[in-house]
């Protein structure tokens, strides 16, 4: 195995790889359509967001960079090595288990030492202002509370990209933009790569280094935004901010007007 | 504390109902309450009473425990393995609804006239009301759940312990309390014949004597003995489901 040929050093480059990817769901006897020849890469340092209209395989293609479907044309690559965290839809806690218990979850799968998982926990809980909740249900916390829970279960296992779909859409204005921040420090500061699938034009363009844009179903990319500018001080504040939003809502809006004609 | 005092509340309630009932009927088949609940505890304090519902318990609890330990597994993996789901739905679906006390002549074939056809019988009718149950509600767990295990690099047997058991258990354990009232039914029906001993004995020999106080107080101890396996379902739910009882 020669590592260090210049094709290995390209690939390398990427922590998301995704060639021609199709998918359909197979249900009663009907194939449909879902993703179809979707491609794109993300570098390594970069975040990205996904954005489209409902129905349009948002979550199945997060669903597929998370393993958890198995492509049936084209193909997903992960850099090597790469460890993945991911939050679903409505964090996926499990409410017959206590705060400390869903955060240790995956270390407890790993077999990690009981003595290094408890530690680990409570750090997790730390960084998330969570420590005094530990023994508390999920059913006994806030929105943003169980989000912060669903953001410690993911880190806790160290991942290099942190998979989330529609993270904050359930949640209130300040505790989204909280989240926001949060999500934008881990990227810089413990550098890992979130890959947020969104339905907010806002939180795309805030939390997206790169910004994919898939159209109506079957979802294909329709557009690619370099967003340069995204986790910089004051990027919310910022002109730029808003003609980059303004630019992402017309492109959706076409897209739209489409499906509606 | 408040339950505590709605329950004897409830209870006394009835009581009047009955003295009332009693006296309205003024019939020798309808004892009034103070007379049925001296007998009770006479009854009850001479050791005789206790023996019955103690072999009644025990009859009834080995039929639930037996119920209970073949259909849960077999409900949690028809609820999540499709092909077995396919192979196994016809049979539930010709042999659910039969009336399964209607087995009791190839029960006591199979396993003679004492305890175990009993204790076989109750668990069979019992498998099917829990196997059910199960099953549903293992089908019905939200697949988020198991989305989120499986991301966190879980295999099918971690899915088990830490998602589907704990998801569904709350409804096995509303299964295995509305068992408790057939269990008890059925109980009366086993212990009816080739006994001379237990509740549903006492009550038919009573029946048969035209001793209706007697009678009434070995109803007295069938209902406390439904109501104290109720109970402890009860207790069961709260210490392994305390998700399920957030203030």
């Amino acid at each position: 195995m020669n590592s260090s040929s210049p094709l290995t050093c390209i690939t390398e480059l990427f922590m998301i790889t995704v060639e021609q990817l199709s998918f359909c769901y197979q249900s009663q006897g009907v194939r449909q359509q879902v993703l179809q020849d979707v491609s794109f890469q993300v570098k390594a340092g970069q975040s990205c967001a996904i954005i489209g209209p409902s129905g349009c395989g948002k979550s199945t293609l997060l669903f597929l960079l998370a393993g958890l479907l198995q492509a049936e044309q084209g193909r997903v690559r992960l850099a090597e090595g790469a460890r993945c965290g991911t939050i679903l839809q409505n964090y996926g806690l499990f409410p017959w288990k206590s705060v400390a218990e869903n955060v240790a979850l995956g270390l407890r799968l790993q077999k990690v030492a009981k003595a290094e998982c408890s530690l680990r926990v409570r750090a997790a809980l730390e960084e998330m202002g969570l420590a005094a909740f530990s023994r508390y249900y999920p059913g006994q916390l806030s929105g943003g509370m169980q989000q912060r829970v669903a953001l410690a279960r993911a880190l806790v296992i160290q991942p290099d990209i942190l998979l989330m779909d529609e993270p904050l859409s359930s949640l209130d204005a300040l505790t989204r933009e909280r989240l926001q921040n949060l999500i934008l420090e881990l990227w810089q500061e413990r550098q890992v790569m979130p890959v947020v699938v969104t339905h907010s034009i806002e939180e795309a363009v805030f939390l997206g280094r790169r910004i994919i844009v898939l159209g109506n179903a079957p979802g294909r990319i329709i557009a690619q935004v370099e967003n340069r500018e995204a986790g910089k001080i004051n990027y919310r504040q910022s002109s730029l901010f808003f003609q980059r939003c303004n630019l992402l809502r017309s492109t959706l809006l076409e897209e739209c007007d489409v499906r509606q004609a | 504390m408040c339950a505590k005092r709605d329950l004897l509340l409830a209870a006394a309630l009835l009581l009047c109902g009955w003295e009332i009932a009693a006296l309205l009927l003024n019939s020798m088949a309808l004892p009034q309450p103070w007379q049925v609940l001296t007998e009770f505890g006479t009854e009850l304090l001479s050791g005789r009473l206790l023996d019955d519902i103690l072999i009644s318990g025990l009859r009834a609890l080995a039929g639930v425990a037996l119920g209970a330990v073949s259909a849960i597994p077999l409900g949690l993996l028809i609820g999540n393995e499709p092909a077995l789901n396919r192979r196994l739905s016809p049979f539930i679906y010709l042999l659910y609804p039969m009336p399964h006390v209607v087995l009791l002549p190839l029960v006591i074939i199979l396993f003679g006239i004492g305890n175990l056809s009993k204790i076989v019988l109750i668990g069979v009718i019992i498998f099917f009301q829990i196997l059910v149950t199960t099953r549903d509600a293992s089908r019905d767990i939200p697949p988020n759940y198991l989305y989120s295990l499986q991301t966190l690099g879980a295999g099918s047997w971690q899915l088990y312990c830490h998602v589907i058991l704990p998801a569904t258990l709350p409804k096995i354990l509303t299964a295995l309390r509305i068992s408790i009232g057939t269990a008890v039914a059925i109980l009366f029906f086993v212990e009816s014949f080739a006994t001379t001993r237990g509740l549903g004995y006492l009550i038919m020999d009573s029946w048969g004597r035209a001793d209706y106080i007697a009678l009434y107080s070995a109803i007295t101890g069938m209902a406390l003995l439904g109501f104290g396996l109720y109970l402890l379902l009860d207790r069961l739910e709260r210490r392994f489901c305390p998700w399920n009882h957030l203030e």
